[in-house]
């Protein structure tokens, strides 16, 4: 009951900071306008260096060529792709499932003898990969491009794209405004270590928190109120984001619901980092350069908003574990990417949603710990 | 006698080698407004913070109602309400808003809250602010409201650390007045450094220092013990060559008036107690002028809180 009350309160406040609030409120809507407006045509990649993997079953000059081609590829003075040469799908499946290369290329038997007709179409090069790897959707558009202007360039042939695409698993094609709407909200939520940090660096410092703690108000109470308020402003976040999203195109399969429940659980993170912050700050700027550091690797270490490279540090029941699994929110954003731009639903995505429980639990029992020790106990 | 509502017993806290209460034992009376007086630094808001239960004693006890407030029921500790020496609200919550709040977090229902919040915003003189957020009011519009937020729960026990402090004399005057239409209502708790403050509205003054209680009793009591009559203050106009020699004639000179003649070499102050000082003065100005020592400027008044303090510490409030 208290906390239903402190959380009522907390909106409350919020509710008339208006620049806290929007900050909150409307940056992930207006970060996927910006996203849009420049990933949202025809895909581009930001990547600098991919790892792919060839397939040759051709073997002839035109094959080769073809592969001295993408090997040849610069993007400001540094090749576009790191090439390994495979002699079987099987062989490539794995590192494609670990997400060590970001796709397969297939040049098909014959794709040398049908460069060389002029009547034939060209052979169709297949792309396999696995659509949930940021870095299969970056590789792809580079690929596709190099593959369409090869192939224009020894035969004329221009329509349709001489490409296959294959996937993994998942369905259709991906424009980057797609694939990074699920990110930007991730990216949102996080706002909430630096509101809820400002939050609670505010009961310390004006003395509220004495208050409080005068009138018998349990830690517990205390935290839950916080939790409910920054899922309660979560809740009209995540909504506005999906429907600015949904006014510019974004299509998605997927259950808004199970997002927004991705959304509350990851909004217990924030509160948790927040808290974290909250402990070491005594000041309003103190809140908000101590949470905006905890928050910027959350949101960029964890493929929100762009890929990153491969850092593998174990494997569990034949799945890699990445350093970036450690955070919760590398969990959520490939949660909230598989449901709303894959459309899979609970029992797909039970590993992430594992992940992001536990460690959001996690860094909320860090930060309530810290926030008590010294904190609340310290003003008591 | 009234029933004690709050007792401390041996009351001591550290905070390093600093010990900020040391032995502090005294006894509340219900329905008394009991005045903690000493300068900054003294002890008061420790010894306060120790009596609701917001500080943890290294030793020694607070009974309220004989049941200790330390790890003791909340409902115990409820009796108690304070009002801290800032001002302490929450900037965006209107003043109804904040009131009703703390109300619920002592447990009372919404309904119980808003009516002890809108009688508390009429009883302060804050009943048209009341849908106006707290960072919009006048300095003393918060304080009069956070002097309401310690009542919000109807507390037995009102703890009212430094409440005239920053105020405007119109804010002064109606908080003195409040407190004082608390007194027989509830039990008040007053910290104060202001003499006047503590006169005016205490029914028991403890004078404290350095962590240390050095008396406790009711103002009248408390001035009498310095012993009867007024008090003359005469600036010495050749006081500053030779204080020894200065005090010594002053004595000499006085020994057929009072036996209680003080010193002040630093204002060249000398401060006699007398009785019937008003009609002894001429003789007293002549007696002084035939010992060689010039009177210049002369004032007669009664023993305030003030004198007791200096007596007690050999310094003024304030210092």
């Amino acid at each position: 009951m208290r906390a239903l009350l402190i959380a009522r309160k907390t909106i409350w406040e919020a509710w008339r900071e208006p620049q806290l609030l929007g900050v909150f409120l409307v940056f992930p809507a207006l970060m996927i306008a910006i996203y849009y407006a420049a990933f949202g045509q025809p895909a581009q990649s930001m990547a600098r260096y991919l790892n792919i993997l060839i397939w040759d079953q051709d073997g002839g000059a035109q094959a080769q060529e073809f592969v001295g081609a993408i090997r040849d590829m610069q993007f400001e003075g540094s090749p576009v792709f790191g090439v390994e040469m495979v002699s079987a799908q099987a062989e490539a499946e794995t590192s494609l499932a670990e997400h060590q290369a970001a796709l397969l290329l297939v040049i098909p038997d014959g794709f040398s003898r049908s460069l060389q007709s002029e009547s034939a179409r060209p052979a169709a090069v297949r792309l396999v990969g696995d659509p949930l790897s940021d870095n299969y959707a970056f590789a792809r558009s580079f690929l596709s491009q190099v593959v369409e202007e090869f192939t224009r360039g020894k035969t004329g042939w221009t329509d349709p794209e001489p490409v296959r695409y294959e996937f993994v698993t998942g369905t259709g094609t991906l424009s980057d405004f797609q694939f990074g709407v699920p990110g930007v909200m991730v990216f949102g939520i996080l706002f909430g270590v630096v509101a809820s940090a400002l939050v609670l660096v505010r009961e310390f410092v004006n003395g509220t928190l004495r208050r409080m703690r005068l009138a018998r108000v349990r830690s517990l109470d205390l935290v839950l109120g916080i939790v409910l308020a920054m899922a309660g402003l979560s809740l009209v976040q995540l909504p506005l984001a999906f429907g600015v999203a949904l006014l510019f195109g974004f299509q998605s399969p997927g259950s808004l619901l199970l997002a927004i429940g991705i959304g509350l659980m990851l909004s217990i993170t924030a509160t948790g980092f927040g808290m974290l912050a909250a402990a070491f700050a005594r000041s309003d700027g103190d809140a908000t350069n101590l949470s905006t550091l905890l928050m910027l690797p959350l949101v960029f270490l964890s493929g929100a908003i762009f890929p990153m490279p491969p850092a593998q540090i174990a494997t569990l029941g034949g799945r890699t574990i990445s350093l970036y699994d450690l955070m919760p929110s590398t969990h959520a954003a490939e949660a909230m990417r598989r449901v709303l731009v894959y459309g899979d639903g609970p029992s797909e995505i039970a590993y992430s949603l594992a992940g992001l429980t536990l460690l959001s639990l996690l860094s909320l029992a860090v930060g309530v710990w810290l926030y008590q020790r010294l904190r609340i106990r310290s003003n008591s | 006698m009234s029933a004690i509502v709050l007792q401390t017993q041996h009351l001591t806290k550290r905070y390093g080698k600093l010990t900020a209460v040391k032995d502090l034992t005294l006894e509340i009376y219900e329905g008394e407004v009991f005045g903690f007086l000493g300068p900054n630094g003294a002890g008061k808001t420790t010894s306060i913070n120790l009596m609701c239960g917001l500080l943890e004693p290294d030793s020694g006890q607070v009974l309220v109602r004989g049941k200790p407030i330390h790890n003791g029921d909340a409902e115990n500790r409820s009796r108690v309400g304070v009002c801290p020496q800032n001002i302490v609200l929450w900037e965006r919550l209107t003043c109804f808003e904040q009131l009703q709040f703390m109300g619920q977090m002592y447990g009372l229902s919404a309904r119980q809250a808003g009516q002890n919040s809108r009688r508390l915003l009429e009883e302060l003189d804050l009943v048209e602010k009341s849908g106006q957020l707290a960072r919009t009011l006048s300095g003393g519009m918060q304080r009069r409201l956070n002097v309401a937020m310690a009542l919000v729960h109807d507390p037995e026990i009102v703890v009212l650390d430094e409440p005239e402090a920053g105020l405007d004399p119109q804010s002064r005057v109606k908080v003195r007045e409040y407190i004082q239409s608390l007194a027989r209502r509830k039990t008040v708790i007053l910290t104060t450094h202001n003499m006047d403050e503590a006169e005016r509205v205490a029914d028991r003054i403890a004078i404290i220092d350095h962590g240390e209680l050095l008396v406790l009793d009711t103002p009248e009591c408390l001035k009498r013990r310095l012993g009867e009559g007024d008090v003359v203050e005469i600036r010495l106009l050749n006081g500053h060559a030779d204080p020894a020699g200065v005090k010594e004639a002053a004595c000499r000179a006085l020994s057929a008036i009072s036996q209680d003649v003080q010193y002040d070499p630093a204002g060249g102050l000398l401060r006699v107690r007398a009785l019937n000082a008003v009609g002894r003065l001429s003789g007293l100005v002549e007696s002084l002028a035939e010992a060689g020592l010039q009177p210049g400027e002369v004032q007669v008044r009664a023993n305030t809180l003030e004198d007791v303090f200096i007596q007690l510490t050999g310094r003024r409030l304030r210092e």
